[in-house]
């Protein structure tokens, strides 16, 4: 048995001449919610489509609960709950009818949620899919996805245009689920989302993962950061030295720097602003964001472009 | 089950389009009509041309067109992508979404024979044979419906996209009964199309394409040709459909 609910390795996916996905390893275990990071383009719907099943990978190997996406899908979708990044509905059906339909080709291993009252749709059952809001939309196709609780979910950016009251109870679902011990794959633009739901994550760029592991450890790996005004009538030079300080950068007047122990040098630059007398005005100091961890990673991407 | 489940939403969504009712059901059933209601001017060997363009008529507007026109919009709408995320077979969404446009398809055929012979036409001579025609027909233009979607990349498209077989289909029926030397006759036989109306008026008037009568065992050896070039027709256009059918739009 595979230790891994998902669990791709080297895997590439090309159209024709383009490589969108260039080798990754996505390994995730049974229960978690690992998240899939990255800007636009990079290659993450491309991966998750890969690990459903719905196209081939053209390098690698790709196993979900064991099975072979492709090969093995009639296998595999009993248990698996698959939300796209775009939704798909027959516009003239009610949103009643879509649930009907899936309801009766759906087999619920597991049994049923009662997704019209969970997703707050109740009060639009009898309404045509096509008259439905964007965010009802989603709500109904994550309605779909999770129908029969599944045992592996796919959900690429499952919350994207969602206000934050739908973004809460899709939230409030997904975690319903990984109570109950679903795997959850997750593609999002919102770190928030990340952050809140993650067991761990990777951030993808130009079809590689260039960060990966759990929260704290991807946190850990970046530096703090320390921002402040200088001071009037002190020069740049009469700065202490940080034991753990690099990237000093000077935005007319306003000192940024990284910070590698942030207890250790604030208290160093704390207790020089106190000898001196001097107001740091605007002080930050902060660990490492998912954000700023996602910016480096887009503004090294930029770089090499 | 799921097959039937998808079938009988397919139905309702038929039943809810506009365009389908007007060009898939009313359209066939008042133009056939109006041919019955003319039938008598045709003549007795006429009422195997009549009940030939009313099958056509059904074949190529309910069947040929509405499959392209259905599977291009469910494509385009990413309800047919959905679907393969879920536990439905992909020969199983086919089915599910061709079944009941074929149902309806025998529905309109059935009753336009029935206008039809209300309205005068004589009992078939054949009614094997123009069942086999009326089958086999079903099957090739639901077959040539899917490979159209192959190059038909939106549901508006399809109206031009679905010309030239409907074109070709139409000529080479018309042509099988008009045609005044054996050559061109052949030749509308191989044509898609055809063959088959030469097995709808063969088996409605029990003569050969000259106006031959000739009895039931022989009636069936002079549809041998039809039959193989509809039957070749069918397999190519499924064999494409199989080999070449998209399930997403093109990015």
């Amino acid at each position: 048995m595979n230790e891994y609910a998902i669990d791709a390795v080297g895997l590439r996916c090309a159209y024709g001449s383009f490589e969108a996905v260039r080798g990754i390893d996505l390994q995730v275990r049974p229960g978690e919610l690992y998240a899939l990071l990255g800007t636009n383009g990079a290659g993450k719907t491309t991966a998750v489509e890969t690990l459903e099943g719905h196209r081939r990978a053209s390098g690698g190997s790709v196993r979900v609960l064991g099975l072979d996406p492709v090969a093995d899908r009639a296998r595999l979708r009993p248990r698996t709950g698959i939300m796209l990044q775009e939704s798909g509905f027959a516009g003239d059906l009610a949103v009643a009818e879509t649930l009907q339909l899936w309801g009766k080709i759906t087999t619920a291993r597991r049994g049923r949620l009662d997704v019209l009252d969970l997703l707050d749709l109740g009060h639009r059952a009898q309404v045509a899919v096509k008259q439905l809001s964007g965010g009802e939309r989603r709500r109904l196709d994550l309605a779909l996805a999770v129908l029969n609780k599944p045992e592996v979910l796919f959900l690429d950016e499952p919350t994207t245009g969602l206000d934050p009251e739908s973004r809460k109870r899709t939230w409030e679902v997904v975690r319903g689920l990984l109570v109950e011990g679903t795997t959850v794959l997750l593609t999002t633009h919102y770190l928030e989302e990340a952050e809140t739901l993650a067991t761990r994550l990777s951030i993808m760029d130009e079809g590689r993962i260039s960060v990966h592991g759990t929260l704290a450890e991807v946190l850990e790996s970046h530096p703090a950061r320390i921002a402040f005004d200088l001071p009037h009538g002190v020069s740049v030079t009469e700065l202490p030295v940080l034991p753990g300080m690099s990237n000093f950068v000077n935005r007319a007047g306003r000192i940024e720097l990284n910070s590698a122990s942030l207890q250790q040098d604030l208290s160093v630059l704390l207790g020089w602003a106190g000898q001196r007398g001097v107001d740091l005005g605007r002080l930050r100091a902060h660990h490492a964001s998912l954000e700023d961890v996602f910016h480096q990673v887009a503004e090294r991407m930029g770089a090499v472009a | 089950m799921r097959v039937l489940a998808l079938g009988s939403t397919e139905l309702k969504l038929l039943w809810r389009n506009r365009s389908v009712m007007v060009m898939a059901i009313a359209f066939p059933l008042g133009l056939g009509g109006y041919m019955a209601y003319q039938g008598t001017s045709f003549g007795g060997g006429g009422w195997g041309v009549v009940v030939t363009l009313q099958i056509m008529l059904v074949l190529l507007m309910t069947v040929y067109i509405t499959i392209t026109t259905t599977l291009t919009a469910r494509r385009q709408d990413l309800f047919l992508k959905r679907l393969r995320s879920g536990e439905l077979t992909d020969l199983g969404i086919l089915a599910g979404t061709v079944g009941p446009v074929l149902a309806l398809g025998f529905a309109q055929s059935l009753v336009l024979t029935v206008i039809a012979m209300a309205a005068g036409a004589p009992i078939p001579e054949n009614p094997l044979l123009f069942a086999v025609g009326v089958l086999v027909g079903l099957a090739l233009f639901a077959a040539a419906g899917m490979a159209s979607t192959v190059f038909t990349k939106t549901p508006e498209n399809a109206q031009i996209t679905t010309l030239p077989i409907f074109m070709v289909a139409a000529g080479a029926a018309a042509s099988s009964f008009l045609a005044d030397s054996q050559t061109v006759h052949w030749i509308s036989v191989a044509l898609p199309g055809g063959g088959i109306a030469e097995l709808l008026r063969t088996g409605w008037l029990g003569t050969t394409w000259d106006g031959r009568a000739v009895g039931f065992a022989d009636q069936l050896v002079a549809a041998g040709p039809a039959v193989g070039a509809s039957a070749v027709w069918a397999a190519v256009a499924v064999y494409a459909a199989l080999r070449w059918f998209r399930w997403e739009p093109r990015a």
